[in-house]
């Protein structure tokens, strides 16, 4: 019985230098004894000009390249090819491109080393990715997904997976652990906090991973409570930014002499997307873990302290039980400043386009 | 009190959940009333009063209110600011199925409510 023929690994170089890919091509078909269909791209267009003739088992991008660059392509190809292997292959060797290509999908960061060591070891990678043996089940694109159904898909199915989240500039890994959510961390932030937030996030990207242990597990209890309170918080903060929308109105109005109060209110507008301006996160002890956009981060800190003792005598008038936050509506926005015993967060957002103060 | 704010106040308070109000116009007269026993219309005054200077002291932050909400285990103090200077304050009950579209209503009719 002829023995079974090996499956050609499916290769696509993209690099702006004509010279070094013929010479990839060259070097690299000799070294595989024909087991590589190589194909070579010269700019991003091409290349997926290429792809959508032919999917590839791999594609090894040059960092350093006209119109768009490696990076950006790799962050492209993540929206439309997900699942696809991307390697970057580049003469740049800095931690922060490595940390940015893997953190963006990147399944392997090879130096660029023209010389025959490095090329074989450039190969024997390259060889080794593109026959790994696929993972079962489906690779694919889930459109217009909620991350509160996938979650729930990960817990219900008692899975162990990390959960990737892309959004703009916000990113963060939710780690779920026998159906179980264990940690989350989005920027500085860990724990719950980190987990709301990045269940408030209105759209972006998501990669559902195999699991790694985190860090340490900062986050306990039941999965649907958690869920819901992620719901709760945000359905607050929704109602909160409308109400806001009908007291612009009404504000409007009564500041207009002509306007009776037998005349109907406005209807409220539309709730715009919300863009946070400002955040600061700090610890009990008034340590900052986190701060985003705050002009002026001693001034923040001292509002927090300040409508902290403010709770404290409101507390002593009324029997009211433990503070937990102060809401602000203003014309321009929302404030949310929250007083826990171990944290202290101010939030400034509002709709896009309005001033907040 | 301005017979039109108390007219609206008789009409629209209290509602489910409403355990004291307190307004206050922009001569500093002011009125409140308390339906609750552990909470005497004197202490109701002194919150309403600790409530517009804490709205007031935020302006050392550039920051004008035009809604506040105190959120404590138990209760939630909301205090609504209109722009000629009547105030309203509402205390309600914060409870598991606690919603705000009543106080939000009576807010924002009480925005729209004449004081010459």
């Amino acid at each position: 019985m002829p023995a079974e023929t090996p499956r050609r690994k499916t290769m696509l170089f993209v690099d702006d230098d004509a010279d070094f890919l013929t010479g990839v091509k060259e070097i690299f078909s000799g070294m595989s004894s024909g087991t590589w269909d190589i194909a070579t791209a010269e700019n991003h267009s091409q290349a997926l000009a290429e792809l959508a003739r032919q999917a590839k088992d791999v594609v090894v991008l040059d960092f350093n390249m006209p119109v768009m660059d490696g990076l950006q392509f790799l962050r492209l190809l993540r929206r439309t090819h997900p699942g696809q292997q991307v390697v970057m292959l580049t003469s740049r060797t800095d931690d922060a491109t490595r940390t940015t290509c893997l953190d963006n999908g990147a399944a392997l960061f090879l130096h660029k080393l023209l010389t025959p060591e490095g090329f074989e070891g450039v190969f024997s990678a390259l060889d080794a990715l593109a026959g790994a043996v696929p993972q079962t089940g489906f690779r694919g694109m889930m459109r217009r997904v909620d991350l509160q159904e996938v979650l729930q898909m990960e817990c219900l199915g008692r899975k162990s997976s990390v959960l990737e989240i892309f959004a703009g500039k916000s990113r963060g890994r939710i780690f779920i652990h026998d159906g179980a959510i264990i940690h989350a961390e989005s920027g500085a932030l860990q724990g719950e906090v980190a987990l709301y937030s990045l269940l408030a996030l209105r759209g972006g990207e998501f990669n559902l991973q195999a699991f790694t242990p985190p860090p340490r597990a900062t986050i306990s209890g039941q999965y649907e409570f958690l869920l819901m309170e992620a719901a709760r918080l945000s359905d607050e903060g929704t109602q909160f930014i409308q109400a806001g929308a009908a007291q612009e109105s009404s504000a409007v109005l009564s500041s207009e002499g002509d306007a009776g109060p037998s005349e109907a209110p406005a209807p409220p507008s539309p709730a715009e997307p919300i863009v946070i301006h400002e955040v600061l996160l700090c610890s009990g002890a008034g340590e900052v873990l986190y701060e985003k956009g705050c002009s002026s981060v001693e001034q923040r800190s001292g509002l927090l302290a300040q409508i902290e003792q403010q709770a404290e005598q409101l507390s002593n008038l009324v029997p009211a039980g433990r503070f937990d936050r102060l809401e602000i509506l203003t014309l321009g926005g929302q404030i949310i400043c929250q007083i826990q015993p171990h944290l202290r967060l101010f939030v400034r957002g509002g709709s896009d386009g309005l001033a907040c103060p | 009190m301005n017979s039109s704010v108390e007219q609206f106040l008789a009409a629209r308070l209290p509602f489910p959940g409403l355990v004291a109000w307190g307004a206050r116009l922009p001569d500093r007269t002011a009125a409140s009333q308390s339906y609750v026993d552990w909470l005497p219309v004197s202490r109701t005054e002194q919150v309403l009063a600790r409530l517009i200077l804490a709205a007031d002291s935020l302006q050392y932050h550039q920051i004008e209110p035009v809604r506040l909400c105190w959120t404590f285990e138990h209760l939630r103090f909301r205090l609504g600011l209109r722009p000629d200077g009547v105030c309203l304050m509402l205390v309600e009950q914060n409870q598991r199925d606690y919603s705000p579209a009543a106080g939000d209503s009576a807010f924002d009719d009480f925005a729209q409510v004449m004081v010459p």
